[in-house]
């Protein structure tokens, strides 16, 4: 390689590896408490993609306003 | 090289490497759809399409980190150069993966809604200022656009085109898209999926690159400040004692702020070239001389010693140097010659120089 990409090289990943240890690390400890049931928080696939209100795996995104679309909304995750 | 365009040069051993990883990538996303459905009968979050996204994403992930790790390890020790000859076929079924998962994903989860599926997948962060809540697909996208834009400039005809010093730059995206990927598997997958082996597994990937790359990078720089020389007055470095050049291989030195120089001898015939491949910048100091061509360790690029062109019909260049001998000492000009340029005075008789 030339001397540029090795230098290069070496300033990535003196700031991207300590970085997205740092992210995993902060991402982890910040985590919110598991809910009580553990048994579905465990293995609820969709729980990550839905959590928040954000997705909506059923119908599958947010709710329309009133009276915009006669699309049922619902929280069910479910029902897909 | 290509003599007459073809899109891929099939070899024997490209084959092999391309069926291993084909077998390879099957076998993992059929263990983990079938392992998952096995080990969670009748769970009715288990279900095929659900594992399927997982097997593609995490397998994605892993081959990223196989892809990332033979650069590294190649850079530490010489047997790992065979993995990086096809390294650049890993890297675009890691971005064919990729995706496969989110556009299964973006479907699966966004699809047939008031919105578009990307806009519901994509937007809508409130994560009420938590990292937990951070939009974490965001950093998938970002980081399928990086590795897309490097799979489709893979192929030497992007190489060829762009030169390889801003190939070889914008390749470097890859190490940004890594950590972006990190965040997304961090922010997304990691907080739902609490079993702290995930976690640990993860976190063991991005030390591994981590420590791998900076080894390697600091083993360069090391190696750099062994062999870098400053040149006389006149610009001629003294680099070593003529018998010192191993027959068929190289020497390295640098001049100071230079690139690396490969001095090779062939019985008592030495030449000076920058030890830079036209190709990817592979370190040709490393290589060895082969039918009287200068060989690319990396990928076999090979150049003619006395003038730094590749054997017709190939049209790849690299800069030469002066070199003389005096008194059984090697000396090279700091100086690159023009790439192509034939030295006047390359061929010298170690046996006349010493007497």
């Amino acid at each position: 390689m030339k001397r540029a990409h090795r230098t290069a090289h070496l300033a990535l990943w003196v700031v991207l590896g300590p970085l997205a240890l740092a992210l995993l690390w902060i991402s982890i400890a910040q985590r919110p408490p598991a809910p009580a049931d553990s048994a579905t928080a465990a293995t609820h696939p969709v729980s990550a993609e839905t959590r928040a209100g954000k997705k909506n795996a059923t119908t599958p995104n947010a709710a329309p306003a009133a009276g915009a679309s006669d699309q049922p909304a619902t929280s069910s995750e479910d029902g897909r | 090289m290509t003599d007459t365009y073809t899109s891929v040069q099939w070899n024997p051993f490209k084959k092999s490497y391309d069926r291993v990883l084909l077998l390879g990538v099957l076998g993992y996303l059929v263990l983990f759809v079938v392992g998952g459905k096995l080990l969670h009968p009748g769970g009715e979050h288990f279900d095929e399409p659900v594992l399927l996204i997982r097997a593609l994403g995490t397998c994605a992930f892993l081959l990223l980190h196989i892809a990332l790790a033979i650069g590294p390890l190649a850079r530490l020790d010489r047997r790992w150069l065979p993995l990086l000859y096809n390294r650049r076929h890993l890297g675009v079924t890691t971005c064919v993966l990729g995706l496969l998962h989110s556009a299964l994903t973006t479907l699966f989860y966004g699809g047939f809604g008031v919105k578009s599926p990307l806009a519901a997948l994509l937007g809508g962060y409130d994560g009420g200022g938590t990292l937990s809540g951070f939009p974490f697909e965001v950093l998938g996208f970002g980081a399928l656009s990086v590795m897309f834009l490097l799979a489709a400039t893979s192929h030497d005809f992007w190489l060829a085109n762009l030169g390889a010093s801003t190939w070889k730059a914008i390749h470097m995206a890859v190490y940004p898209a890594y950590a972006l990927l990190v965040g997304h598997v961090a922010l997304g997958a990691l907080q739902s999926e609490r079993h702290p082996a995930l976690a640990g597994l993860v976190g063991l990937g991005a030390l591994t690159l981590t420590v791998l790359h900076l080894a390697a990078a600091f083993a360069e720089r090391r190696r750099d400040g062994q062999m870098t020389t400053r040149p006389a007055a006149d610009g001629w470095i003294d680099a070593a004692a003529a018998a010192d050049v191993p027959d068929g291989r190289a020497l390295a030195v640098r001049a100071a702020g230079g690139e690396r120089i490969a001095i090779f001898r062939q019985g008592e015939r030495l030449w000076a070239v920058q030890s830079v491949c036209a190709h990817q910048g592979g370190p040709l100091a490393e290589g060895r001389l082969t039918d009287g061509c200068i060989t690319c360790p990396w990928h076999g690029y090979q150049y003619q010693p006395e003038d730094g062109r590749s054997p017709p019909p190939f049209t790849e260049r690299i800069p030469t140097h002066e070199l003389r001998v005096v008194d059984g000492r090697v000396h090279v000009r700091a100086e690159p010659l023009p790439p192509g340029t034939a030295r006047d005075s390359a061929l010298h008789s170690c046996s006349e120089s010493r007497s």
